[in-house]
């Protein structure tokens, strides 16, 4: 592929053809950063870089940026998250300098949740860019140093390997291959999906996406996360919007937790799937979202036999 | 906000007349009056009719309705009784009317003859403040109606009833009295009579020029009616042959059969349908008996020793040539004979033209006729006036009435010099026959039977054979009628085209019309009342003055003394639609009296909930709303209306703290049953509690 | 048109408590034609408003009228003499009418009696949905007639984001997609190459962030 742009070890690694991991870590309700440094710890080595979410379903979080630069001193490397929601161009672009001024080298886009799921659905959202304007822009700032507004960059460039997000369970179906192709024109470099329980429908998806060469042009994860309960299996069905959960799964969960056993189902589903996805033509790795259940991580990781993460 | 009087742009017509009142002689208020009737008003009803029709108790029995025939629920199922309801009224709330005069005249009227239109001129001059004095030569008054109508259609009591109302106004009748022998017209202008109106009608019947017509057993209609009308007995042989196809004719035939011959039969020159008299008169004379030979025309009568044997007649080709006049023809060689000892000849009137001697000027006609300016109703001889049959030669009762009533204007302009316009016999555009498309949309409710007295018991009497509504049956058939023409109007000014009316009509009737910015609502409105509730702008209403939708007589209780010592009080709106069900209205009414109070509205759809909140503003404690059931609704499906509405207005009681037990709906079958009385019994007890 | 809802008659209460003389007032536009703000619910809503004080055994006297348009200076005047003794007005007019109110009569006080929300218009009978947000720089030619601006959750230039689903918006299930609408509609139209250009971030400065706005017609402008 091409020259690396921004220089983060996980760009070095999708180009260099590994199959990478990268993963979740919540970033906490509350100025504690020890809380990140605890997380930091446990899943340092069982990753490739790790996404701090930005106020992932609008709900109050200590600031991916910030999160970010505590993750980059205990010597893992970050992946900031970046809402339209909650911030206009101009905090957006403020923002990115900050980040890329603390050490951060890869950048996850997103339009975000509708402020009405979180803990203060009263906010204004503010809205005043989508995610694909949010990749343009920053593809913009990085390779022709130009600010949004057209005016020359007066210090150096955030240089960023760029993330997008991508559902392919969402409506229309049909479209979801042409948005990706979208995104990946706007700049972006690496795809995270959404979490996969449903394989088939995933397998179509990428179909679309493969034959269109998409999976030449930027690297795409499959995004994939351990259950631990029915309870939360029916959260996700139901509340969190963008997911699809087959019954297959909601069944087996229903029984294992009945049995005290959800967790361990919900591993052994994670891992099918990381699994079947591995086989599938243009996945370049997997990003694991074990949300506020980072101690899966390593579990997954050592039994799907991806364990010593390679270095390049 | 509003106005007095609907205005409306361009093209849409809103003066649209109803065709029943369009159609009567004498322009009654028919709708209105049967309106009035459907609300259970019956003596505003009464005076209505009374306003303009002088003999209500013989108009509903022996009108022709023409009015029926135009009625617009002939393409529904059928038209409403409009005679009969008259009669309801006529029979049983006649009551003295009008007890001031707008001013006094100093002229005296004479009027000859009191039949119907020397009747009806009498009763409107002495409205119009004339002293009026009839002259009439037979010892009681009704003209041809005690002359030639049976007992049997037309009780004496009923035409003496309606001739009381109209001497009650200060009319004099001096019976026995003759034009020509007892008084002239001289001796009345003597008397100081300013004007004379002859209305002596056509008091001979008319004779055939055929062989045989004076032989013994061959009798006049008119004649032999007037000889059973005032002895109860005429002398007839066993067979009777009556010839003519009209009423008089079926009169004669009916009157006849009375009389206890062997055979009574009927022989017209018109076909079934052609026979020019209603449906239901010919069906009762052959009910009673009688045998029709229709398309029949009298070649000859026949006879054997100076009396009657027979008529010979010839089959009828038909009865009216190619320009519509009567020219009958007949087919040559087609002569058969129909056997009787006794014919009657029903076949016209003619005029009696005596009292004329000594009077030249006075123009006829070769007919027989009395000549007269169609606008001033005088003869060739001024001061002297003519009208009624006398002048048309043929006409109907009410036809007489209306020549009474123009003329009594006319001779009031002429003696005031004075150019008074009935604006009732203006020209206006009538309703037009309802859209087939909406036929289906509307409930369909047969016309209700008159009770008749048995057919074995008719031919033994010349008792009433038509025993009149009961009050629950004259409700129930007056509101069947559609308020033709009196419906809801959009007020141009008001209406911001939201198409509300367009949408929530279940006729489909309300359009805005490409080019229009306003909704206009049609002639085929039913009345309902559903889209004057729901319009925003409050730009809807009723063209009729009758409809209060249950705003005044809401007030009216709280008027009513005492008021505030009924506890708890409950005012219960309720459809009028099932309120003449089963049991009489004031069952209810009474036995409730000490806790409830109604407010009766027809349809209640046409309420609006602010009333509901309105009631208790004046002070109910509770309110019991009732509506009828789907499968009995009016107008098909307003349930659902009532539901919303209701459910609507206690939401914003809730809203204002109210305990939601003092607001109930219900949806019952009768409005006058055990289901209202337990309802508002278990309502009290709720609001005890409360 | 402007869609405005009723305010609970509980607020409406609450802002005309110790008035004594108050007059309702609509208006015969948008408002009479949402059913919120005509003549009917001037009574209906004055009906309640005398209710509530017998009930609580208050004395109130409520004046009932309504205006053309309560966006004219000139029909407002009209009603000057009408209202002069009242000491509370309770508008329910949009909030345009309402400050037109405010600004022409200062003395009394005005009262909002409903809440005026979107810019839209009526599917059906009773059910109304918001269509323009007045954004000032319409773009419905390029998204087949359907517009995210005021009918996508997030405002979406480049939509639909990843929370659509069965053609329904994340933010409810009754709402739907437009993004997803505006797919079909461009598909029929045969026009999907559309939605694969990358639209770049709008421009705001026509729309709400610089209130208030106005729109001076030179030509109509009168020289005193």
């Amino acid at each position: 592929m091409t020259d690396n742009k921004s220089g983060s070890n996980l760009e070095k690694l999708l180009r260099s053809g590994k199959f990478a991991i990268t993963a979740e870590l919540g970033p906490p309700r509350g100025a504690d950063r020890s809380v990140i440094e605890k997380k930091a710890a446990l899943l340092k080595g069982y990753g490739d870089a790790f996404n701090l979410t930005d106020c992932q379903t609008a709900v109050v979080r200590m600031s991916s940026i910030a999160a970010g630069r505590i993750v980059l001193d205990a010597g893992l490397e970050p992946i900031i998250q970046m809402t339209c929601r909650d911030r206009n161009r101009i905090a957006i672009q403020s923002d990115l300098l900050g980040a890329a001024a603390l050490g951060a080298k890869n950048l996850l886009c997103l339009t975000g949740d509708h402020q009405k799921f979180g803990d203060h659905p009263m906010a204004k959202g503010v809205f005043d860019i989508d995610s694909i304007q949010l990749i343009q822009m920053v593809k913009i700032l990085r390779d022709e140093k130009k600010f949004q507004s057209g005016q020359e960059l007066k210090a150096s460039e955030p240089k960023f390997f760029i993330g997008a997000a991508e559902n392919p369970f969402a409506d229309p179906f049909k479209f979801r291959a042409i948005r990706l192709a979208k995104k990946i024109t706007a700049g972006a470099d690496f795809i995270q999906t959404q979490i996969i329980y449903n394989v088939p429908k995933f397998k179509e998806w990428m179909k679309m996406v493969t034959d269109m060469g998409l999976h030449e042009k930027a690297f795409i994860l499959a995004g994939v996360a351990p259950l631990k309960s029915a309870g939360m299996a029916k959260h996700m069905k139901h509340n969190v919007p963008g997911m699809d959960v087959p019954d297959e799964v909601m069944n087996r969960m229903t029984a294992a937790s009945a049995a005290k056993k959800g967790k361990e189902e919900g591993i052994k589903i994670c891992l099918e799937v990381i699994e079947q996805v591995r086989e599938i033509k243009g996945i370049s790795g997997v990003h694991i979202m074990a949300v506020e259940w980072e101690e899966a991580v390593p579990e997954i990781v050592q039994q799907a036999k991806l364990y010593p993460r390679p270095t390049v | 906000m509003a106005i007095d009087k609907p205005c409306s742009k361009s093209d849409k017509k809103i003066n649209e007349e109803a065709p029943c009142i369009l159609a009567c002689p004498i322009r009654q208020d028919a709708r209105d009056y049967v309106q009035l009737i459907a609300r259970g008003r019956f003596s505003e009803a009464y005076r209505l009719v009374r306003e303009r029709n002088p003999l209500p108790s013989a108009c509903g029995r022996i009108c022709t309705h023409p009015c029926e025939t135009k009625c617009r629920r002939n393409s529904t199922e059928s038209p409403i009784a409009i005679a009969w309801l008259k009669r309801f009224l006529g029979d049983n709330f006649s009551e003295e009317t009008r007890k001031n005069f707008t001013e006094k005249h100093p002229e005296k009227i004479a009027i000859i003859g009191a039949g119907p239109a020397g009747l009806a001129a009498a009763n409107d001059l002495a409205l119009l403040g004339y002293s009026c004095t009839i002259f009439e030569s037979n010892p009681t008054p009704g003209g041809m109606l005690r002359m030639g109508v049976p007992t049997y259609r037309l009780p004496r009591t009923a035409i003496d009833n309606d001739v009381e109302f109209i001497k009650k106004l200060g009319v004099e009748i001096k019976y026995n009295t003759t034009l020509g022998t007892d008084v002239t017209f001289d001796s009345l202008k003597k008397d100081g009579f300013s004007a004379i109106f002859i209305s002596v009608g056509l008091l001979e019947s008319r004779t055939l020029n055929i062989e045989g017509v004076s032989l013994e057993g061959a009798l006049k209609g008119v004649s032999f009616l007037h000889e059973v009308n005032t002895t109860g007995n005429a002398k007839i042989g066993k067979n009777v042959l009556v010839i003519g196809g009209g009423a008089v004719a079926m009169d004669c035939a009916r009157t006849a059969l009375r009389l206890k011959p062997d055979k009574v039969s009927v022989a017209c020159l018109e076909s079934r349908k052609e026979m020019p008299t209603t449906d239901f008169e010919i069906e009762e004379t052959i009910h009673e008996g009688a045998i029709l030979y229709n398309s029949v025309g009298p070649k000859r009568i026949l006879g054997k020793n100076g009396r009657v044997t027979g008529l010979e007649t010839l089959k009828v080709k038909y009865v009216f040539d190619e320009q519509k006049r009567f020219n009958p023809a007949f087919y040559e060689g087609s002569e058969s004979v129909i056997e009787a000892d006794t014919i009657i000849l029903a076949i016209g009137q003619a005029s009696n033209l005596s009292f004329l001697k000594g009077q030249e000027g006075i123009q006829v006609t070769r007919g027989g006729t009395i000549i007269v300016n169609p606008n001033t109703f005088s003869t060739s001889v001024q001061g002297i006036y003519a009208g009624g049959d006398i002048v048309l030669g043929r006409g109907t009762m009410t036809e007489g009435m209306a020549q009474g009533k123009k003329a009594a204007i006319a001779i009031h302009n002429t003696l005031r010099n004075k150019a008074l316009q009935d604006e009732k016999w203006s020209e206006k555009p009538v309703v037009p026959d309802i859209v087939e498309s909406r036929v289906p949309l509307i409930k369909k409710e047969q016309k209700h039977d008159m009770p008749t007295m048995p057919s074995d018991k008719r031919l033994d009497n010349f008792e009433e054979v038509e025993l009149g509504f009961s009050l629950n049956t004259a409700v129930k058939e007056a509101q069947r009628c559609m308020n033709c023409g009196a419906g809801a109007f959009v007020d141009d000014n008001l209406c911001v085209g939201c198409l509300t009316c367009v949408r929530v009509c279940p006729f489909e009737v309300p359009k805005i019309k490409k080019g229009d910015t306003t909704a206009y609502i049609d002639g085929d409105c039913q009345s309902c009342g559903l889209c004057i509730v729901e319009c925003p702008a409050k730009a809807i209403s009723f063209k009729t003055p009758l409809e209060d939708r249950g705003k005044n007589t809401l007030e009216a209780v709280f008027q009513e003394k005492f008021i505030q010592d009924v506890k708890p009080m409950i005012i219960n709106f309720y459809c009028q639609y099932s309120a003449y069900n089963g049991d009489k209205i004031d069952t209810v009414h009474n036995a409730l009296f000490s806790n409830i109070r109604r407010v009766g509205v027809l349809g209640l759809g046409k309420v609006d909930p602010s009333l509901y909140l309105k009631a208790f503003e004046l002070g109910a404690r509770g309110v019991l709303v009732t509506a009828c059931k789907d499968d009995t609704c009016h107008f098909c499906n307003e349930r659902e209306w009532i539901e919303r509405r209701t459910k609507y207005t206690a939401q914003l009681l809730r809203g204002l703290g109210m305990d939601i037990k003092r607001f109930q709906t219900h949806f019952v079958s009768s409005q006058n049953g055990k289901e209202i009385i337990d309802l508002t019994f278990k309502m009290v007890e709720d609001l005890r509690d409360v | 048109m402007i869609v405005a809802s009723s305010k609970p008659f509980q607020e409406i209460k609450q802002m005309l408590s110790g008035f004594k003389k108050v007059c309702v007032l609509g208006c015969g536009s948008c408002v009479t034609i949402c059913h919120t703000g005509g003549e009917k619910q001037v009574t209906e809503i004055a009906a309640q408003i005398r209710l509530s004080a017998k009930l609580e055994g208050r004395q109130v006297e409520v004046i009932e009228d309504s205006t053309l348009r309560q966006c004219e200076w000139e029909f407002i005047d009209d009603i000057k003499e009408i209202i002069k003794d009242c000491d509370a007005i309770l508008s329910i007019a949009c909030g345009v009418g309402v400050q037109y109110m405010a600004e022409r009569f200062p003395k009394i006080r005005i009262f909002p009696g409903v809440n005026t929300t979107f810019m839209g218009g009526p599917t059906e009978q009773g059910v109304f949905w918001e269509r323009c947000a007045g954004c000032g720089n319409c773009i419905l030619a390029t998204t087949g007639g359907l517009c995210p601006v005021s009918r996508c959750a997030k405002s979406l230039m480049n939509g639909p984001c990843g929370g659509s689903k069965n053609g329904k918006c994340e933010v409810s299930q009754e709402t739907p997609c437009v993004w997803n609408q505006i797919y079909d509609q461009l598909n029929t139209q045969q026009l999907l190459a559309t939605m694969e250009t990358i639209v770049p971030p709008k421009d705001w400065t026509t729309g709400m962030e610089n209130h208030p706005r106005k729109m001076i017609l030179e030509h109509l402008v009168m020289k005193k």
